[in-house]
């Protein structure tokens, strides 16, 4: 309960810190328009360093999510703080790079590969945010929902009046709906994992069936939990 | 591609970021008693009159929900920080 109430109060804190912060900057943030060959050394400096802060500063409350986060499995935890942290390496390493270039066409190059080559938006933080759902349904939701249908279904067993048909169908469709689940998962934070950014550039819907993936098993775990509950209420 | 639309993802990025990944779906979650049937959880009466469910079955039954619950409420965060990621402008 303690950890509960410590990490809820940070999480609240951090909301209301970025919610503070957040508006002011956006405010005094002049909005540069897309640099390209005609702009001159100094825009596309000035659109460089925008594109590199917003997702150093996003990387890096991602980063800090990662750490504090139980989750992501611990293997898939690894693979995205790996990832994440290279993305800041590169956003880093481009935000100086970009100021000290000294040729439009050089800052043009770097300008770009902030995207094409890190897709940090696209890819890196969204391909966590689906492991994260996928591992919070593998690692808790489903298991939950497996241990409440079994006592469920015993409850059934050991006193059949209970068994009405309108619980019986509702236990079967929970029981379904977490099979579902379970089906939609199953190797789902890996491959959401495994997408680079060069696949994205080849396909830019690379990630979408994952996402879509996540969705529909958060969508079959909730139902099954309503399910539950609503068993759980004609029992009490 | 930095313009008005990409700024306010990217803000809305951040704000879902706090909200995000918190780990609060696996938190709470005392052990659940001994499974439906054991004679923990639901004592059996002496006679051959049907069994009721005792307030620790059921109890149990409430803890696993409430645990699904709210790793349900996690993912669906993640879910719509995933959304919001998908949605920022990471076009050059």
């Amino acid at each position: 309960m303690f950890r509960l109430i410590t990490i809820t109060a940070t999480a609240g804190a951090l909301a209301l810190a970025s919610l503070a912060c957040a508006t002011p900057a956006l405010a005094a943030t002049p909005v540069p328009s897309a640099p390209s060959s005609h702009s001159t050394l100094a825009e596309i400096q000035q659109a460089g360093a925008v594109a590199t802060a917003d997702r150093i500063r996003d990387l890096t409350t991602g980063i800090g999510k990662v750490d504090a986060t139980s989750t992501l499995s611990a293997a898939d935890k690894s693979t995205v703080l790996a990832a994440l942290n290279h993305d800041m390496s590169g956003m880093q390493a481009l935000q100086s790079k970009i100021a000290a270039d000294t040729v439009a066409s050089a800052a043009l190059a770097d300008y770009h590969s902030i995207f094409t080559g890190y897709r940090v938006y696209a890819v890196g933080l969204q391909q966590t945010f689906i492991a994260a759902t996928a591992d919070g349904l593998t690692g808790t939701a489903i298991p939950k929902l497996q241990s409440a249908a079994t006592r469920i279904a015993a409850v059934f067993a050991a006193d059949p009046s209970k068994a009405t048909p309108d619980l019986q169908a509702k236990l079967a469709d929970m029981q379904a709906r977490t099979a579902d689940a379970v089906t939609k998962t199953s190797g789902l934070a890996a491959a959401a994992l495994a997408v680079t950014p060069d696949a994205y550039n080849a396909n830019h819907s690379v990630l979408m069936d994952d996402r879509s993936a996540a969705r529909n098993a958060l969508a079959d775990s909730k139902a099954a939990a309503q399910d539950g509950r609503a068993i759980l209420a004609a029992l009490t | 591609m930095i313009d008005d639309r990409a700024l306010l993802s990217a803000a809305a990025v951040a704000l879902v970021l706090t909200a995000a990944l918190t780990g609060c779906g696996r938190l709470a979650t005392p052990a659940s008693p001994g499974v439906v049937g054991s004679t923990s959880a639901a004592p059996t009466p002496a006679s051959s009159a049907p069994a009721t469910p005792g307030a620790a079955t059921l109890d149990g039954i409430s803890q696993d929900l409430n645990a699904a619950g709210t790793a349900n409420a996690q993912a669906d965060s993640n879910a719509q920080a995933g959304d919001q990621a998908a949605a920022t402008g990471d076009e050059p």
